[in-house]
């Protein structure tokens, strides 16, 4: 079966009085433990289809099912782990209790089985840092304790938005390795969004590759590299020819274009 | 605290002012509205106990006043905050309040209450309302978009997001509010001894002023200065206490 | 390019008058919804006549004392006007020789700061004494109150070019004075206007309060006169008045910015 069933959704916004489509009717799946990445240009409603899967935001039109579940339903059974690109953790909150802020607010309710705030630090790379503010952390801690906080809950899904857009090159591949490896560990079914083509080749197993106005998929690039991914896969001739696949997908005509 | 090499030079500046102002009053330079500054020292000490006499009750209109706002403020933004409809209507009520001169709102109030402490302890109150009450509703509503939307991801109920997230990211406005408050709450007093009273710091400068007694005015105001920065400060230092490390700026000095 | 057909040069005037006319109409409803509620709620709860009157008593009062209102709202204005003209003088001076001198800054904006935390009407007595009975108390206050929020906004105007900017005056070899008056007053002027409009809120009723205290011949003492002779119609016109007073300086302040800003276009 699949974990996440995306189907013909499409989403419109009224912008300056007229109807603007970010999103045309988008159709995809994800099956159980697998992950894909979404990368396109700006304006391409990525991170729309993110939120409305997430039920941050409703779609116009079209389904969406998590686990069989509509999102709403999801959402209030806590089946969604969202990372969010700024790591958004409470500036007065230790990172243990960052990471515990989700099981406050389910409260007694909690998923039973699961890992532990303080196991969960620990897999992310933060042991020793439970009781430090998120002001005393880099951007790439800070991310992690957010990556930990997203999994607290055992979700179905794990959802990211751009989480390492912000961090300078070593510090993102790091981050990729270190996701990849939590991911071994849970085999939660992750969707992330990027930027980064080599990030979408290196991270998932299929790449949805977007275009914008209106904001559609073009093309689907299986990336059927082993498992567990090593930095110096990017060095191999697959990985360039499944970037360059991308990258066409991405620029489409306008890579002729550019050679001139 | 107060970085003792940066305070020299401003107090030296400070204290030089004081000196030249003396000077210029001792060489009869000055109108006889400038009161030297050690006459008016001296008078402060010799009248110590007359002027608190006055002080107290003034300092009880404006504690109690300040306190109510602070209540008052505190519900209303709460429910604007959780009800959205109410927000607007609460805000338009506030500015056409905060816009009606007090010298408008005390006569009818008089009318109300009569010359009483009741009275007074109100026009203070009203002075400190809305800026109490706009900086916390600000405040609560200052968390980032994701942090709202991380909520939402959360599932959390009205109230927990007001508990967990709103309330903290509002106690550096709150606090802006209330620095801003505690002056006004000195001068609400004031205020309202000057639409009626029979004892107070107010009635203490109107008296000399009518009577043109000149030190004993700078006296009063000198006195009205030092409860109005000291308020200022008390609430500063309860800032420092309770805003331990919220990590974030933006709420403005 | 294309030839295009020459725009009509428009007086940096229309701008200017658009944002009158607007504001003016705005209130205009406002006050009619208001005196509709007022209207309806006085006769819903059948209020006192002496502790609310209805509209139709306070439009009379308007007909009635048009004169003396028009003169005390005119003496208000004008000691207004010319307590921020002053204090805007002085406030701009002051700001740009703080950033001419940096020790003057750190010797005298931590005193400011400090005078700042007491409401300036609370010394409201003392201005009076040194003043006198005149409008000279009422300009006074005025300054006294603007200066500071002037100051200030004329302070982070001047610092608010970013250092990019400032180099490349430097580069130019460009004089102190070329620099202030290329690269830091423009990007001032909008900080100002903010200021102004701040203080122009407050500042007539700072006059007003003034007045009220003093006996000065505006709209404060009028306010008071009318309460003392029970005269209830007459004192919530004089309200009015002030209201509208208080809306219209600030519309000024926004009027005069959009002129300024279409003539230097």
């Amino acid at each position: 079966m699949e974990q996440l069933s995306v189907r013909d959704v499409s989403k419109r916004f009224a912008i300056d009085g007229r109807s603007v489509e970010v999103l045309s009717p988008t159709s995809f799946s994800l099956a159980p433990g697998e992950f894909g990445a979404l990368i396109g240009p700006s304006g391409c409603g990525k991170s729309t289809l993110l939120r409305m899967i997430a039920d941050i935001l409703p779609p116009s039109d079209g389904s969406i099912l998590i686990g069989g579940h509509e999102p709403a339903r999801a959402r209030r059974e806590h089946e969604i782990g969202f990372v969010f690109q700024d790591p958004t953790l409470l500036p007065w909150r230790s990172v243990l209790d960052n990471v515990r802020l989700p099981l406050e607010i389910v409260g007694k309710g909690g998923p039973v089985s699961g890992a532990t705030p303080e196991e969960l630090i620990q897999l992310v790379g933060l042991s020793g840092f439970e009781h430090a503010r998120p002001s005393q952390l880099s951007g790439g801690m800070q991310q992690r304790a957010a990556i930990a906080r997203a999994l607290v809950l055992s979700p179905q899904v794990l959802l990211l938005d751009e989480p390492f857009g912000a961090l300078d090159e070593i510090t993102r591949h790091r981050m990729n390795m270190e996701l990849l490896r939590i991911r071994a560990e849970t085999h939660t079914t992750s969707l992330m969004v990027t930027h980064s083509i080599q990030e979408a080749v290196f991270m998932a197993d299929r790449v949805f590759v977007l275009a914008a106005r209106p904001g559609r998929i073009v093309d689907v690039v299986e990336i059927d590299m082993e498992r567990p991914r090593k930095l110096s896969h990017m060095n191999t001739p697959e990985f360039a020819h499944l970037v360059e696949r991308v990258r066409t997908a991405l620029f489409g005509d306008a890579l002729g274009m550019l050679d001139e | 605290m107060i970085d003792i090499r940066r305070a020299l030079l401003p107090a030296s500046v400070f204290a030089g002012v004081i000196a030249l102002v003396e000077a210029a009053v001792r060489l009869d330079l000055t109108p006889a509205t400038i009161a030297a500054p050690s006459v008016v020292a001296a008078a402060l000490i010799r009248q110590w106990p007359l002027l608190w006499y006055h002080l107290e009750p003034t300092l009880l209109i404006a504690v109690t006043g300040f306190v109510m706002a602070l209540a008052i403020s505190l519900a209303a933004a709460a429910l604007a905050y959780v009800f959205k409809p109410i927000e607007a209507s609460l805000t338009m009520v506030g500015t056409v309040l905060d816009s009606i001169p007090m010298i408008a709102i005390a006569p009818v109030l008089v009318i109300w209450m009569g010359l009483s402490l009741p009275m007074r302890i109100t026009i203070a109150t009203i002075i400190c309302l809305f800026p109490i009450f706009v900086a916390v509703l600000q405040g609560l509503k200052s968390a980032p978009g994701t942090a709202e939307e991380l909520f939402t991801n959360l599932a959390a109920t009205p109230l927990q997001r007001f508990r967990l997230l709103a309330v903290p990211y509002a106690l550096p406005y709150l606090f802006v509010g209330l620095k801003i408050a505690a002056p006004l709450a000195i001068l609400g007093a004031l205020i309202a001894e000057w639409t009626g009273a029979e004892r107070g710091l107010g009635v203490y400068m109107l008296n000399a002023m009518f009577s043109l007694r000149v030190i004993e005015l700078w006296a009063g105001v000198l006195v009205a200065c030092a409860v109005s920065a000291g308020g200022f400060m008390i609430v500063s230092l309860f800032e420092k206490l309770a805003v331990v490390d919220n990590g974030h700026r933006g709420a403005g000095a | 390019m294309s030839a295009a057909a020459a725009p009509r040069r428009r007086s940096p005037f229309t701008g200017g008058a658009r944002i009158a006319m607007e504001r003016v109409t705005g209130f205009a409803g406002l006050i009619l919804v208001i005196a509709l509620l007022w209207q309806g709620t006085v006769w819903l709860f059948d209020i006192p006549r002496y502790l609310l009157p209805a509209p139709p008593a306070v439009a009379a009062a308007f007909a009635g004392h048009g004169g003396a209102i028009g003169g005390a709202a005119l003496f208000t204005v004008v000691c207004t006007i010319l307590g921020m003209a002053i204090s805007l003088v002085i406030a701009t001076l002051l700001a740009v020789a703080f950033i001419a001198s940096e020790s003057l800054s750190r010797a005298l904006m931590p005193l400011i700061v400090l005078i700042r935390t007491v409401p300036m009407i609370a010394i409201a007595p003392l201005i009076i004494l040194i003043f006198g009975r005149g409008p000279g108390n009422s300009i006074g206050m005025v300054a006294l109150l603007t200066f500071f929020q002037i100051m200030l906004a004329a302070k982070r105007g001047f610092l608010s070019p970013s250092p990019n900017a400032l180099e490349m005056m430097h580069t130019y070899g460009a004089s102190f004075w070329q620099t202030q008056l290329k690269v830091r007053v423009p990007f001032a002027i909008p900080y100002i206007f903010t200021g102004l409009r701040i203080a122009a809120a407050s500042a007539i009723l700072c006059a007003m309060f003034a007045e009220w205290l003093s006996g000065a011949p505006g709209l404060g003492r009028l306010i008071l006169d009318a309460y003392s002779t029970q005269d209830f119609p007459l004192m919530w016109a004089t309200v009015l008045t002030s209201t509208f007073a208080a809306y219209m300086f600030f519309t000024l302040t926004l009027v005069v910015e959009r002129v300024v800003l279409d003539w230097s276009r």
